[in-house]
């Protein structure tokens, strides 16, 4: 709850673009919405069927999905720090949204979307420095990446997770697939940059280190993760 | 590279910069160092279907119930593009089952 002796400070809302995502945060309803554009790009396996338009919408529709429920309203973000907007949400928990949209120019990532048989695997890949992903039709299915008995995980939350700035080339705050033998992380089979699709805290380092430079002498943390 | 209205990728470009990588498929290791040079990096597991994103499409050439040591060998061909071929002990004989071309920056 706001301090009512605190005076409303004159500006509540802020966005910023950047090359791989925007953000906005609104200090009245205690939101911060991450927003993607993905220009899409439309390849076929051998044995798939091809494209058409409605299943180009759905692969979007679906894979979104993926994206909500993995990702959506599950970082709890406390706010510190002298600036008037810092005072006047102190005790607010924000909560993080994530949207993707389709966009065809002038998008945040290239993304190449592969239609594969049903049942069949393909190598979903993403590009931090290049911002291309490749994602495909057999991505919204959780399937077992060797995380152990139960731990299954989908290629769509993953792979949003390293656009997310889950990638060893997204600066200091960045860090990528916590399977490898390098992860300080190894041991967390059900985490979503691992095998599984548990969010972490760590998983919001990238966005948190772009939201505290939006607002002078304002500093975002994680508090919980849903 | 052409491109529809709808967004659709004529990969023709695509194939044939892989072209030569799928060439490897069905040769034994020793040919493919005779070509490649020494490795990068090898490494070496079992096959099983609990594979992470960068095995996953192993996933299409073995049953589920088929679980060979796999050798996996990676070449550095340029800035931009490794080289990983697997090679499995198919008909008592070693050789590459499966091909990727891949951006050294890439995360699976």
């Amino acid at each position: 709850m706001a301090d009512t002796a605190v005076k409303k400070p004159a500006k509540l809302d802020f966005k910023k673009k950047t090359k791989r995502m925007d953000f906005e945060i609104c200090g009245a309803k205690a939101t911060i919405v991450v927003r993607q554009y993905w220009a899409y790009t439309y390849t076929t396996k051998s044995g798939a069927s091809a494209w058409t338009s409605k299943g180009k919408k759905k692969f979007h529709t679906e894979i979104e999905k993926i994206i909500h429920k993995a990702w959506c309203g599950k970082f709890i973000l406390e706010v510190t720090g002298t600036s008037d907007f810092a005072k006047y949400v102190k005790g607010k928990k924000f909560t993080v949204y994530f949207d993707v949209d389709p966009k065809s120019s002038g998008a945040h990532w290239a993304v190449t979307a592969v239609k594969v048989p049903k049942g069949q695997f393909n190598g979903s890949v993403v590009n931090w420095s290049q911002q291309k992903m490749t994602l495909d039709t057999e991505d919204m299915n959780e399937v077992d990446k060797g995380g152990g008995p139960g731990v299954k995980q989908s290629g769509a939350g993953h792979e949003f997770g390293h656009a997310l700035g889950n990638s060893k080339h997204a600066g200091a705050s960045g860090h990528g697939d916590e399977y490898k033998d390098t992860s300080a992380y190894k041991a967390h089979k059900k985490s979503i940059m691992h095998s599984g699709m548990t969010l972490k805290k760590r998983h919001a380092d990238y966005l948190v280190t772009e939201l505290n430079k939006m607002i002078p002498d304002t500093t975002f943390a994680v508090k919980s993760v849903k | 590279m052409a491109q529809s209205d709808e967004g659709d990728v004529d990969v023709s470009e695509q194939l044939n910069a892989t072209a030569d990588a799928e060439t490897f498929v069905g040769k034994s290791y020793q040919e493919a160092e005779a070509a490649l040079g020494t490795p990068t990096t090898e490494e070496s597991f079992t096959m099983s279907t609990g594979l992470q994103e960068f095995r996953i499409e192993l996933r299409n050439i073995f049953d589920p119930s088929e679980t060979p040591e796999i050798r996996e060998v990676t070449w550095r061909r340029s800035a931009d593009e490794n080289l990983t071929l697997w090679f499995a002990d198919k008909d008592g004989t070693s050789t590459a089952v499966h091909y990727m071309v891949w951006h050294p920056d890439s995360e699976f």
